[in-house]
């Protein structure tokens, strides 16, 4: 990270700090929590989408396993809030080892176990419902609370979320800027030469898989216990596409683009009523538009920008440089 | 006990023939162009809603109502092949942006479906009252009979295309190695088209069918997903397995829906698809592939 960079970060995030203390219980507040958390699920696709090159089209089913993990922990077995975070991160990582071991045969084939996956988790939330609720879900999950805190207020829970961007932003940006963001590039960039180079392919993907599928875990116990109640429809096929979305629109500008993507597809459809109608069709006509504009396609979302601003722009010069 | 899974092996190979016909569409796709189509289902539902429109507002006989579907979603199927996908294949898109671009495709469609035939389901108009004959204590009904005939007519008439016209010959050809195909003067994105609208007709004959047993309604694309559970089981990109796996999903269905648990069959039918995956990613029919 250039100083530039650093910069700009730590104004936003003191500007961030200090809206609830300017705004009060405003219902911006309680938006920007929400948007913190899908913050943490788009911050993750990105991670394998456009960092890795893994299409994941299930990424809400891991959203709904950590949140209904989270909540089950906490309304059945009094959980204190953080064992139940843990919980549901804990086992959506589970799944995401066990949905990792596809990666290994040809790419299409994760996309499409992804996608089945997404669609048996969201059925299994609808349908088993002694467990789960069914479509009703689970309601009355016991509020936030950590020694000596309780977050019974959303600017409260504001600052929780926050911090959870600010800490997996960190950390994936650690994590993509060491050796192991390097290898992440040099295998998006051409399998063959990672392989030959001495890579193991399959770990850095399964790595990146488990990864996002704990960060998504960990938003969905986020989600449970600020809203109180989760029904199955915001874990299903629809949520996944919605975060596809947002990735797409903003992955080309890295991680910050996706933030920025993340907030205006989750505002635009508060501020009008016919957008949130025609929500889905919008996703599918910008998946369209963008797939057909992009020069580089989903996987080259990363390096869009750099190659841009860069300039050759040629990732072999990138490398070499490095 | 016996006639009852009888009668449902009936049930499941009625639905498990337009499974397979949908399964069909999403192997010969993946053959001749490596794509992976999430739009391909709503050409299904367009098919369904088109033979409603032949059928209820033309007045047509129901042949009519297919061979009319199959045009339609073959002429769309193709337009889309054009506008989108060959754009973007010229360009060496990976396929994973191919992927993501149908899953868009596929969400427009479906909307154009609703917008142009509405959110209800249209149940097709009845002729007459329902047939059915009797065997022993076993049912079998006009219309199921109706969908084996069709069925197994299209698939017929899909291997006798693919193994005895030039066309067809050409379009193997080109599946096997576009390259080499390509030099001895096959025309290959000419039968990347051709193989879309073959796909897309055999969509709309099963989107037909399946309306005449239930209903046409926009969102019948989620049943033609199934079917990519189907040419998984059957290994992906295999016509026999596309097959096998349409057959083996509708009386695998069947048989959950009774015996296991009904509200879980959907779960069940998609982690089948993960497990085949995991265990044996080649399908029934398929020999192991190199790992890439």
């Amino acid at each position: 990270m250039n100083r530039v960079r650093i910069g700009v970060l730590v104004i936003g995030v003191l500007i961030l700090a200090v809206l609830p203390l300017a705004l009060g219980e405003h219902f911006f507040i309680h938006l920007m929590t929400n948007f913190f958390i899908f913050a943490l699920l788009t911050m993750g696709l990105q991670l394998l989408i456009g960092v890795s090159g893994i299409l994941s089209l299930g990424h809400a089913a891991f959203f709904g396993i950590g949140a209904y993990t989270s909540a089950l922990l906490s309304l059945r077995y009094n959980a204190p809030f953080a064992l139940a975070l843990i919980g549901g991160a804990l086992i959506a990582g589970v799944f995401g080892l066990l949905m990792s071991a596809i990666i290994r045969l040809r790419e299409l084939y994760f996309a499409i176990a992804s996608f089945a996956f997404g669609i048996m988790v969201s059925e299994l939330f609808a349908q088993w419902k002694p467990v789960t609720g069914g479509h009703d879900g689970l309601i009355m999950i016991p509020l936030a609370t950590l020694p000596g805190l309780t977050f019974d207020l959303p600017s409260k829970f504001y600052y929780l979320a926050l911090a959870f961007v600010v800490v997996q932003y960190l950390l994936f940006s650690w994590l993509i800027g060491g050796t192991f963001g390097r290898a992440l590039e040099a295998m998006r960039q051409n399998e063959q030469a990672a392989i030959s180079v001495g890579l193991n392919l399959t770990l850095l993907k399964i790595v990146v898989i488990i990864v996002a599928a704990v960060s998504a875990g960990l938003a969905g116990g986020l989600y449970a216990h600020f809203y109180g109640s989760i029904s199955p429809h915001t874990f299903g096929w629809h949520q996944s596409i919605n975060l596809l979305t947002m990735v797409v629109i903003g992955g080309g500008a890295g991680f910050l683009g996706v933030f920025v993507a993340t907030f205006f597809l989750l505002f635009l459809p508060e501020q009008f009523r016919g957008a949130a109608e025609y929500s889905t069709l919008i996703n599918g006509i910008i998946l369209v538009l963008f797939m057909l504009a992009l020069p580089t396609g989903i996987s080259g979302l990363g390096s869009l920008v750099r190659s841009a601003v860069g300039t050759r722009g040629l990732s072999s010069v990138r490398l070499a440089r490095r | 006990m016996q006639m009852d899974l009888l009668q449902q092996a009936i049930a499941g190979l009625t639905t498990g023939s337009i499974y397979a016909l949908v399964a069909l569409g999403f192997s010969l796709i993946f053959q001749t162009t490596s794509l992976l189509s999430f739009a391909h289902p709503q050409f299904m539902m367009l098919g369904g809603l088109f033979g409603y429109t032949v059928l209820a507002r033309w007045q047509l006989p129901f042949e009519a109502a297919l061979i009319g579907a199959a045009l339609f979603c073959g002429m769309l199927s193709v337009v889309v092949e054009f506008l989108v996908l060959r754009p973007m294949r010229a360009r060496r898109a990976d396929e994973n942006s191919l992927a993501v671009a149908t899953i868009g495709l596929g969400i427009i469609l479906m909307s154009a479906g609703m917008l142009l035939w509405g959110p209800y389901s249209l149940p097709y108009p009845q002729a007459s009252a329902p047939v059915s004959w009797r065997l022993g204590s076993l049912a079998i009904d006009q219309k199921s009979v109706a969908v084996w005939i069709s069925a197994v007519a299209a698939v017929a008439a899909l291997q006798f295309f693919l193994r005895h016209t030039c066309l067809g010959i050409a379009m193997r050809a080109a599946a096997a190695d576009p390259t080499t195909a390509s030099i001895v003067g096959v025309p290959v994105r000419a039968i990347a088209a051709f193989s879309f609208g073959l796909s897309g007709a055999l969509a709309g004959l099963a989107g037909v069918l399946i309306a005449s047993l239930y209903y046409a309604s926009f969102e019948m694309g989620a049943a033609g997903l199934k079917s990519l559970c189907a040419a998984v089981i059957g290994g992906f990109g295999n016509l026999p397995g596309a097959v096998v796996g349409g057959l083996l999903l509708g009386l695998f269905e069947a048989y959950a829906t009774v015996h296991l648990s009904a509200q879980f069959t959907d779960t069940l039918i998609y982690g089948l698809l993960i497990v085949f995956l995991l265990v044996r990613p080649q399908g029934l029919l398929g020999t192991a592939q190199r790992k890439i």
